[in-house]
């Protein structure tokens, strides 16, 4: 009779242990990356660096993710929101965050941020995830980017959601503001919301 | 006499050359970048006057290095913006390129672009036909 551990078994053993090890060791790293909290991610600012667990106290945190390289989406939200900022009484508006995230920052540097977002109004403020941190930070809040590469002089470009993220000042992530909304209906939203968490 | 001759003629062929262009276009308009960026969006309507159908296959000017032309879609609340080899006008109707649509991008801004200012841009048609236009500059994020 054969032995049960011949020299072949012997080494599909081996190579199943090995792969075993490979899996559980990827589902750990996996579910490491997952439990990095999206609010204690660092968030580069002109202001240094911040965190989302600090910057939703007793406010209305709105999250926009978009990148300097897009000509149309991005500065058109960016300035939508411009206007409604100018709209709000100063009592409304110190209740709002608004952090303009970007998706590219392999090319989107904090000072190209802070000199782009000058042009807009001073409650945007501009922030830099890591590439390493942005998709953790970018999945909780259910947003999508993929950087396709273009044979334009654009060298790539990024595909992603164009919704306000909006969050309540104890974490809680709300509707958000979507980019087909008009300007009426995302003023009513927004003093809703201020109505709603600060009585104002 | 002849030089005057010459000259009429000149101007009878150069009139027929710009009639027989059957594209209009209308609107022409460039979003001044935000500071730092050199790259923008113009946007145009494209009359298409003939009985066949034409294509815009390349663009020029002068105050950019490079002019390409794009699409882009939203699905699912989802932005993609891809480059396109040309944009078709069908015979008798007209295409307006727009925010959230068909564009033309400008790439590496080299001239200062203001306020309510022309700025010469040349359109190529697949007919090959060609017409300069003047673009004005807006604000449109403000």
């Amino acid at each position: 009779m054969k032995s049960l551990f011949t020299k072949e078994s012997f080494k599909s053993f081996l190579a199943a242990l090995a792969l075993i090890s490979v899996l559980v060791f990827s589902y750990q790293s996996r579910l490491k990356k997952a439990q990095i909290d999206p609010f204690l991610i660092e968030l580069i600012s002109p202001k240094g660096v911040l965190h989302l667990n600090d910057l939703v106290k007793e406010k209305i945190t709105l999250i926009y993710f978009g990148f300097l390289a897009c000509p149309d989406v991005c500065p058109t939200t960016l300035s939508t929101m411009t206007s409604m900022f100018r709209e709000l009484p100063p009592e409304k508006l110190d209740k709002i965050n608004f952090i303009f995230v970007s998706l590219d920052p392999e090319r989107d540097s904090l000072e190209k941020m802070k000199n782009y977002v000058s042009h807009f109004h001073p409650k945007i403020l501009p922030a830099v995830v890591s590439l390493e941190n942005l998709e953790t930070f970018t999945h909780y809040f259910g947003i999508s980017f993929i950087k396709v590469p273009l044979k334009s002089q654009m060298g790539y470009t990024i595909d992603h959601s164009t919704q306000i993220v909006v969050l309540s000042p104890d974490k809680k992530i709300l509707t958000p503001i979507l980019h087909s909304y008009t300007k009426p209906l995302i003023l009513a939203q927004l003093n809703q919301l201020v109505k709603d968490y600060f009585k104002l | 006499m002849k030089f005057i001759l010459l000259f009429f003629i000149c101007m009878i062929f150069s009139f027929q050359t710009f009639a027989t262009s059957n594209i209009l276009i209308k609107d022409a308009e460039i979003k001044l970048p935000p500071p730092g960026m050199e790259v923008s969006a113009i946007y145009l309507k494209l009359v298409n006057q003939s009985k066949k159908d034409i294509s815009l296959v390349e663009v020029k000017g002068s105050f950019a290095k490079k002019f390409e032309l794009h699409n882009m879609e939203m699905k699912e609340n989802m932005m993609k913006m891809r480059q396109v080899n040309s944009i078709l006008i069908k015979k008798d109707s007209e295409i307006e390129l727009k925010s959230g649509g068909y564009h033309i991008m400008v790439f590496d801004i080299v001239k200062k672009l203001k306020l309510n200012e022309y700025y010469d841009l040349t359109l190529i048609f697949d007919d090959k036909s060609q017409k300069t236009i003047k673009v004005k500059g807006i604000d449109g994020f403000k």
